[in-house]
């Protein structure tokens, strides 16, 4: 898992370095910049820190040391005055907090007001996950967590308003109930009375009748969070953290507190309610296993056939490598599985995805530029509800990536699109053409990432069909196991066929390489399956791990 | 009865000619809007249409009447030196129906306590305000709930609901009576200013603010007739 994970880190690393596209700035200071954000994002990663008990006396040398650390550490991103404006505040969405005029998501204060320094320490002890904010409990130790917010707290006049000393707007938190299913379903009753649907939508997804529309304190698009997805939960998922959250709000977002009007035992059940929302997911896996049915096989993604398949999840990141860079992406992990007869060979591709995106009209869409911004952003300076809809409406899609030749030993195409002599076989599913009833799979290849894909000549032999259910769509794709193509990739059992995903969402402005993508996967086809596989399998996901941990290791040298 | 009458006539008197003596004048004026409109769209009534209604509502952004007259405009004396308002013993009910705000621009004195009730629509609403010198807020209100929040400095706050996103209004926080709102020809009228001179200030939501320079005379009518033009847009840097 770790190990998972600091690859991640890795290839956030790697990015990053690559990521040099802030004009004002000399090379030296850019380099610099990145270097921030790539330790960083490292520490997000991998570190989590715990909570101190011994707070640092705030004084005048405290503050003096706390400004060394913010001048060395937060700047980047909150600005030189704490505006958050800093240079990389650009390609971050949400963008990085303005301290100046302190409007704080995570407070035990009641909403308005400032956040105690304990609430400081605790985010930046912890960071802020699913955003850019990096958690700095390894990489600051408790001093100097103490000093730069001290430091922080100079840079606006609210923080020296005596008459708003944070201290005075405390909610008191008791402790929480025993989780029970009757203490669930009651904090289910209390979801639907204070209609937290209407952000948040029936089952948590995100995707309310008004999420669409929402928008952060300065007319910047704000999503309502996708409450099963608990890795992008801002303050934390225990009991305590949720029942905070929702009891303060989150200031300068549409997160209202429900304080006044949910009793404290209401909100204690929500809170259970919320935290039984949130699903686990496991990303160590990095093998599909097809299973061999009998049957003919199910287009349709509700076929109780699928549940027989074996599911690996696999985790989602946005386009970083090539320009147009896609530092938002919408998809950020997908379940997939296969099936496979005598025949043909089927997947199911399910993952979560606010809204239903069915039509497609490039319209002036392009050039796309590389700014994180080209979705909902207010022309007015002063928030602007109305926003300036770009003027293209954009299909959801996704594709399964192969390599379109067999591959040997670990030698695999870029995944990204391939490179000119190891192209990719792509097939790749559109809701637009699904919508208007024609064959929504169309087969493709491609030969790196300078040209989108290219559809193939001939008639499309694939089909497949997608069904959205509620912030999800689940997408079958279907073809025969053998074709007379040539540029189609083949498949046959007891073989390691490298297999990657792409994601496409229309509606967060995806499209071309906006768009979120994997590294590649294995699918191995068990047949009647030699002993022999099983063994290569082992020493493959060794050689795997063990490539991962040196490369880990050889960048992490590199960097310093 | 009669007693009554004449008490009250008394104090009128009285009232009259304090201000009479003080020399008070009044200031009148037409605000009119000159320019390109930017034509803001109107609002998409898109969401809970058995509390909300459907189809689209006039945007109030910017509401003129055949002529150009601005609706809507607060008119505001500023600085002087005069009566204050005080804070009222009940407080100020801003409420909603229909998801439309019950007023577009609303003054309340400051200091004053703000009820915010949500007792018509059998929807939440969450009332979200815009503000930096009145601690925001943004509150969840429930269908028969009611939120009471302090206003306790000279300020305009935008207040939202961010569930029903076109619905936008204005709380002004005032100290002084020395104001007024245009009505839908962009007329206003303030009455019982102390005579001297001041800056009239002009204040739209999608206009800005605009100040300008007046002479209130002894028991004397000023006109102040004054076109707002649109706000050049700031470039995102
Ligand atoms: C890589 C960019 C980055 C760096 C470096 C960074 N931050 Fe942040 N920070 C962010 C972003 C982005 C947010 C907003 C996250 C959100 O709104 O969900 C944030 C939010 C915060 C918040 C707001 C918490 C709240 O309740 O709203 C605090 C406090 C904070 N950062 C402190 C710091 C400090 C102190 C440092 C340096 C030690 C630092 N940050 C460095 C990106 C960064
Ligand atoms: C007006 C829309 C709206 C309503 C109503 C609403 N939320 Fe939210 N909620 C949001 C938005 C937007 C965010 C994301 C804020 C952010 O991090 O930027 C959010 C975030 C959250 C989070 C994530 C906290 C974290 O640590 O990241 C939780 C939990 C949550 N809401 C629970 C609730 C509950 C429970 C209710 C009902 C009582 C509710 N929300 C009602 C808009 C809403």
């Amino acid at each position: 898992m770790i190990l998972r994970m600091q690859c991640l880190g890795c290839l956030k690393r790697f990015i990053n370095k690559k990521l040099i596209i802030i004009k004002e700035y000399s090379m030296k200071e850019k380099i610099k910049i990145m270097k921030f954000l790539t330790v960083f994002i490292i520490g997000a990663v991998i570190c989590y820190g715990n909570i101190a008990s011994a707070k640092l006396p705030e004084n005048q040398e405290a503050i003096t040391a706390g400004k060394k650390v913010y001048t060395r550490h937060c700047w980047p991103c909150h600005g030189v005055d704490g505006a958050g404006d800093g240079p990389a505040a650009e390609i971050l969405e949400p963008r990085p907090r303005n301290f100046v005029s302190a409007l704080f998501k995570l407070r035990t204060t009641t909403t308005g007001n400032l956040p105690i320094d304990e609430d400081l320490f605790k985010t930046i002890t912890n960071g802020m996950p699913g955003s850019a904010m990096p958690a700095f409990g390894t990489l600051l130790n408790e001093d100097e967590r103490w000093q730069v917010i001290y430091y922080i707290k100079t840079l606006s006049d609210y923080f020296a308003d005596k008459s708003l000393d944070p201290y005075n707007s405390k909610i008191t938190i008791g402790s929480p109930p025993v989780v029970t299913q009757d203490v669930i379903q009651k904090g289910r009753t209390a979801y639907e009375k204070a209609e937290c649907f209407k952000c948040h939508g029936d089952q948590g997804k995100g995707n309310g009748d008004s999420a669409s529309e929402l928008t952060d304190q300065e007319g910047y698009r704000l999503l309502p969070r996708n409450l099963t997805k608990g890795w992008k939960y801002r303050g934390g998922t225990s009991l305590t953290d949720i029942y905070t959250r929702f009891t303060t709000g989150m200031d300068g977002t549409p997160m209202p507190s429900f304080i006044d009007n949910l009793t404290d035992d209401e909100r204690w059940n929500l809170a259970a309610y919320v935290k039984s929302l949130i699903k686990e997911r496991d990303l160590t896996g990095n093998m599909l296993k097809g299973l061999k049915v009998e049957e003919e096989l199910p287009v349709d993604a509700e076929s109780p056939l699928w549940e027989l398949a074996e599911a690996l999840e696999v985790p989602m990141a946005g386009q970083i490598i090539w320009k147009p860079r896609w530092l938002i992406p919408s998809v950020d992990t997908m379940v997939v599985q296969c099936l496979f007869n005598d025949d043909e060979i089927a997947f199911k591709l399910t993952y979560d995805d606010r809204f239903k995106d069915v039509e497609h009209d490039e319209g002036s869409l392009l050039p796309i530029s590389d700014t994180a911004y080209p979705i909902l952003q207010s022309e007015d300076p002063e928030f602007d509800p109305h926003f300036t809809l770009n003027e293209y409406i954009l299909r959801d899609s996704v594709a399964i990536q192969f390599p379109q030749n067999p591959v040997e030993g670990t030698e695999k195409p870029h995944f990204m699109w391939g490179y000119g002599n190891d192209p990719v076989y792509l097939l790749k599913w559109n809701s637009d053409a699904q919508e208007q009833g024609n064959n929504p799979v169309f087969e493709m290849n491609a030969k790196g990432h300078k040209k989108p894909p290219k559809e193939q000549e001939t008639a499309s032999q694939a089909v497949g069909k997608g069904i959205f259910t509620d912030g999800q769509w689940s997408v079958v794709i279907k073809r025969k196991l053998v074709t007379e193509e040539k540029s189609d990739t083949q498949f046959s059992t007891g073989t390691f066929i490298p297999v990657s995903f792409q994601a496409w969402d229309g509606s967060n402005s995806e499209i071309g390489s906006r768009m979120s993508l994997s590294t590649w996967n294995y699918l191995i086809l068990e047949g009647t399956m030699p002993i022999s596989v099983y063994i290569y399998t082992a020493i493959f996901v060794i050689a795997a791990a063990l490539l991962e941990w040196l490369f880990t290791c050889r960048s992490k040298k590199s960097k310093e | 009865m009669k007693f009554l009458a004449g008490f009250v006539i008394f104090f009128l008197m009285i009232g009259l000619s304090s201000h009479l003596f003080a020399g008070n004048g009044t200031v009148v004026g037409t605000i009119k809007f000159e320019g390109e409109n930017p034509g803001y769209p109107d609002a998409n009534i898109n969401k809970d249409p058995e509390v909300c209604g459907t189809g689209t509502r006039p945007t109030e952004k910017l509401i003129l009447s055949a002529d150009n007259g601005i609706k809507n405009v607060f008119v505001s004396i500023v600085g002087v030196a005069g009566e204050k308002l005080a804070v009222p013993a009940e407080n100020p009910v801003f409420g909603q129906e229909k998801c439309n705000f019950n007023e577009h621009v609303m003054v309340v004195p400051t200091g004053s306590t703000v009820d915010f009730p949500n007792m018509v629509d059998k929807v939440m609403h969450n009332l979200h305000s815009y503000s930096m010198k009145n601690r925001p807020f943004n509150k969840g209100v429930p269908f028969g709930e009611k939120i009471s929040m302090p206003f306790t400095k000279p300020e305009t706050v935008k207040i939202t609901c961010d569930v029903h996103k076109w619905m936008i209004a204005y709380l002004i926080v005032h100290d002084d009576p020395y104001y007024a709102i245009t009505d839908a020809d962009g007329n206003f009228k303030i009455e019982n200013v102390p005579a001297g001179t001041y800056k009239l200030q002009l204040w739209q939501e999608s206009l800005g603010r605009k100040k300008i320079d007046i002479e209130v005379k002894d028991g004397e009518e000023s006109k102040v007739d004054f076109a707002m033009t649109p706000r050049k847009r700031r470039k995102k840097s």
